[in-house]
């Protein structure tokens, strides 16, 4: 792993590289009239390994819809995708299958994403049954990611209901880690949890950024956690990105305004901002 | 008063190290001469203004709300019972804003429901006093209570979406919180809701009366959860975690509206929420609790300026306070505490013990008792004396 | 709107399926009205031949099929064999009684199953609750036409009750007053035995509509703001837990429907149900096809009913 990392350090080529992607929804409204809505708008951007992207925006931005196609869970209406050289928008679903490994996603809500009724080390485990490993083999495999994620080994037998928010997130990223994969989507997966529990988990990810080489799409509306964990930002808002840049750059010169309302809006305070708002 | 502004560029370098793990000791670090000394670090919250002139001054009159030594137990189906709250005490004055700050599962949420004696089936109340104006409330009949919940204490539910019935107007909804309360007609209450939406909403308030809640945003379903709560002009308004699925701007936009509810019709407010930055922003007085008991109590300013309870400098030290202070520790580990607070059972010391830096063989053994700081500033950790 | 029309569509192709399958099963049916005259020696086969010209029996199905449902749009139901006379009137006629009994036993049934849901539901696991479940199971146990029995000779033994029909023979001479009172009377036998067998399915399902309801976060604000019990489990809950009752509705009038028809029989309260079961037996190819539109009629009315009322409760239908 160590000799993957160190090449994939050395390369400049994007891993996940999106180009001019276009997502319309229909939607009926009441009156049964059919509009349409276009959730992306022309969005580019590039991944690099072992590098993170976080996409910042608010509800209603299109940043769910980025990470659902970026993932290839759907199909982009236009523009094209490339994940490490090959072009995935024009594959078939069948054809698709081989890279879904490399790109794992996880979600807000990890509850949701897992089978209330398996055990721990199931549920971790469940990736690995495509492979069609034998049992003994994959719930080996499973400990050794709880024991990685910062669980243990003897969780793996408990429940889902057994495990609170922040160990659940654990579970997920666990189970993505099954498959080794070169991109982690996580697409608002700390917004639900506690600053504290969120630090424990971005410091797991910046662990294994470190040690495997994974790259990261962060999609969240917390500038100050894309600030601490992101190499670079890229602003979106009403499925336009409007603004990217390295991410002290996004943060000390924010070039557009709604770059810096959003800055301001943080929940932070010092002097000025405090003066500010009693005058 | 004295200033207490810092500035970024002022700080010290961070006690984080560029790859190290935290220092041991969260917040110290060692002087020259070897002693520990309190190191201002960009992930410290650097000072809260002083916005009202109630937090500091000693309110002479009766407070309006004193929980006195509150324990909570929940009890389950087998008959075993968890502690939820142990021997929570604080007093609420009239116009005052108390924030209420711990982790999810620490019990700051059964505070809010034991207050109003809405405990979910399986909570009960083991011991205590809830002074409301004198009155405890521990012993009020239900008729009483219900007379007295949305009319003089109300209570904002955390996730609006769920806290609105999904077919029924949102208008009627509020009107319906009138009629249990208040005798007007029909149209005198349809009268005072638009009012209401008027003040929560900027504009729009006649399409919201008549809209359902699924046609609103997160942010306007909060508003009108909010309007319902001041519909009867409450004296002690308890917002549960108001802001926790709001995205930043409109968070921005209901912090503001909380700051007007102070100022327009001084409620003494309390405000619950497992973020430091939020309830700085509005309170005078924070409490911190740590698996149902109270870690720390004080004027806000004290509290994050100084914090002494080691889980509160745990919590204020591991979190970046803004974006720019998270550059200053990009892509380094944060000094988080290990573990988790949930799911303590009644155990016989400190309950942050195990997780605790800085604990000592006494800690362990006993549950601390609460020392006095200053004249309003207690904490409880044996490192206080105790 | 749109809604709307898509469930009005719905009804009306479940009608025209229902005509097809009902003309198919009782045409394809062995042996037809003319078979038993035959054997009548007092007719000649003559006659037997011209009738069976004149009422098109020989023709093809598809043929009569067609001349049948352009009749009923018209209006003209066909004609009874048995009878000697249109089918439509003699329908209508009993139609009416079997809405009366219908609509009598649906109202009488919710109006209890409502109240006793919510009251078991609020009280989950207590003794009200626990005695409710025990009374509705043994009701689901016991067969209607046992119950519709055990009435009747509850009626032949007191007396209390008439023990058939729908009125009395006395009926044309009696006041307004009067004659209400008596069709009461007749009414009030039948409609307990259809809503007795109705009552268990509904209070089970209004209880677990309301229990899953009453957990929710809307219904602990609403307590949080002050808002009465009563007012909760009536403007709250009910309303929130209206979406599969009305649904149940729906199903509710067939199920009704089918039981009455055996419940007038043994009763003899003078709706479709009787009519229906001679003209089966009959061969009465008009009358039968005829009574079970009627029926199919009423129960896609009724759950055309069911939707408008979705559509009123719910503003997530009317307005996504």
């Amino acid at each position: 792993m160590a000799h993957e990392r160190a090449a994939h350090a050395s390369s400049n080529k994007p891993l996940l590289r999106a180009e001019a992607l276009v997502k319309r929804y229909p939607a009926t409204r009441g009156s049964g009239a059919r509009q349409e809505v276009t959730a992306l708008n022309s969005i580019s951007f590039s991944i690099y390994p072992g590098k993170t992207l976080a996409v910042v925006g608010e509800s209603g931005s299109g940043k769910s819809t980025l990470a659902l196609c970026a993932s290839c869970a759907e199909k982009p209406t236009s523009g094209k995708l490339w994940l490490e050289e090959t072009e995935v928008t024009s594959l078939t679903d069948a054809e698709l299958r081989a890279f879904r490994p490399r790109v794992q996603l996880i979600f807000q809500n990890p509850a949701s994403a897992m089978n209330p009724r398996w055990s721990a080390e199931d549920i971790v485990a469940e990736p690995l049954l495509i492979a069609d490993t034998a049992r003994k083999a994959r719930i080996g495999r499973a400990h050794e990611l709880l024991e990685r994620v910062g669980l243990s080994a003897a969780d793996g037998p408990r429940s889902l209901s057994e495990f609170s928010g922040g160990q659940r997130q654990r579970l997920a990223i666990a189970r993505a880690l099954t498959l080794e994969p070169k991109l982690l989507i996580l697409d608002e997966a700390l917004s639900a949890l506690d600053n504290s529990i969120a630090a424990q988990i971005v410091n797991l990810l910046l662990d294994l950024q470190e040690a495997n080489g994974t790259a990261y799409l962060f999609i969240t509306h917390d500038l100050t956690l894309a600030a601490h964990f992101a190499d670079e930002i890229a602003v979106i808002e009403r499925g336009v990105i409007i603004e990217q840049g390295p991410t002290a750059q996004i943060v000390r010169t924010p070039r557009d305004e709604r770059t810096r309302a959003l800055l301001n809006a943080m929940p932070a305070l010092d002097s000025t901002r405090a003066a500010q708002r009693r005058s | 008063m004295p200033s207490l502004s810092f500035n970024i560029d002022d700080a010290e370098q961070p006690f984080v190290l560029a790859s190290a793990r935290p220092s041991s000791r969260p917040g110290y670090r060692s002087s020259a001469s070897g002693e520990r000394e309190l190191v201002p670090s960009a992930t410290m919250f650097k000072h809260v203004e002083r916005r009202s002139e109630l937090s500091s001054a000693t309110p002479l009159m009766q407070p309006l709300l004193q929980v006195k030594d509150l324990c909570v137990d929940y009890v389950d189906s087998r008959g075993d019972a968890r502690s939820a709250l142990d021997g929570i005490s604080f007093d609420l004055h009239a116009g005052q804003t108390m924030g209420i700050l711990g982790a999810s599962g620490c019990g700051k949420s059964t505070l809010a429901l034991a207050i109003l004696r809405l405990l979910p089936p399986g909570g009960c109340i083991r011991s205590g006093q809830i002074l409301f104006d004198g009155a405890d409330l521990l012993s009020r009949t239900e008729t009483e209570m219900q007379s007295l919940r949305g009319a003089r204490i109300s209570l904002i539910f955390q996730d609006p979406g769920l806290a609105l019935h999904p077919t029924m107007r949102v208008g009627e909804q509020i009107a319906r919180i009138l009629a249990a309360h208040q005798s007007l007609n029909r149209r005198q209450r349809a009268d005072r809701v638009r009012e209401l939406l008027s003040y929560v909403f900027k504009s729009d308030a006649a399409r919201i009366f008549s809209s359902y809640p699924h046609q609103l945003s997160g942010g306007q379903q909060q508003r009108v959860l909010i309007a319902q709560a001041i519909a009867c002009k409450p004296e002690i308004l308890i917002a549960d975690e108001p802001t926790a699925s709001l995205d930043p701007t409109t968070q921005k936009e209901i912090l503001a509206l909380f700051e007007n509810l102070r100022r327009d019709f001084q409620l003494a407010i309390i405000l619950i929420s497992h973020s430091p930055a939020i309830l700085a922003q509005l309170s005078d007085r924070i409490l911190v609790i740590y698996a149902g008991r109270v870690a720390e109590e004080g004027p806000a300013n004290g509290i994050f300026q100084s914090p002494r309870h080691p889980y509160l400098r745990g919590l204020l030290h591991s979190v970046p306070a803004s974006p720019e202070g998270a550059l200053l520790v990009q892509k380094m580990q944060l000094p988080t505490m290990d573990g988790a607070a949930d799911r303590v059972s009644s155990t016989q010391g400190c309950r942050f013990e195990p997780r605790c830096e800085e604990r000592m063989n006494e800690c362990a053994k006993q549950n601390p008792a609460h020392v006095m700081i200053a004249k309003d500033h207690v904490v409880s950790c044996f490192k206080y004396g105790a | 709107m749109r809604y709307l029309l898509k469930r009005l569509g719905h009804g009306l192709l479940l009608l025209f399926g229902v005509s097809i399958l009902s003309f198919l099963f009782t045409a394809l049916a062995p042996g037809n009205y003319f078979d038993e005259m035959k054997l009548n020696p007092q007719i000649s086969p003559d006659t037997v031949t011209a009738l069976r010209a004149r009422y098109d029996v020989d023709r093809p199905l598809v043929l009569r099929y067609g001349k049948w449902l352009d009749a009923v749009v018209h209006g003209d139901l066909g004609f009874s064999f048995a009878y000697d006379a249109p089918a439509a009137p003699l329908l209508w006629a009993r139609a009416v009684n079997t809405l009366i009994l219908t609509v009598a036993s649906t109202l009488l049934a919710w109006l209890i199953a409502l109240p006793l849901g919510i009251w078991s539901a609020e009280r989950r696991g207590g003794a009200p609750d626990i005695a409710i479940s025990s009374a509705t199971a043994i009701l689901l146990i016991i067969p209607d036409l046992l119950l519709a029995l055990g009435f009747l000779l509850l009626a032949v033994r007191t007396g209390w009750f008439p023990t058939g029909g729908m009125a009395s023979v006395g009926f044309a001479a009696l006041s307004w007053t009067g004659k209400v009172r008596d069709i009461a009377a007749h009414l009030a036998l039948p409609v307990t035995v259809l809503t007795l067998s109705t009552l268990p399915v509904l209070v089970r399902h209004v209880r677990a509509a309301i229990s899953s309801v009453l957990g929710a976060g809307y219904l602990r604000a609403a307590q949080a703001h002050g808002v009465p019990r009563r007012t909760l489990l009536y403007r709250y809950a009910l309303p929130a837990a209206a979406n599969p009752l009305i649904s149940l509705f729906g199903f509710s009038i067939g199920a009704l429907l089918s039981g009455s028809l055996m419940v007038e029989v043994v009763m003899s309260w003078p709706g479709l149900g009787p009519l229906l079961l001679e003209a089966i037996q009959a061969r009465d190819l008009y009358l039968v096809i005829g009574g079970v539109m009627l029926t199919a009629v009423f129960l896609a009315a009724g759950n055309f009913i069911a939707d408008l009322l979705l559509y009123w409760a719910d503003p997530r239908i009317r307005q996504p």
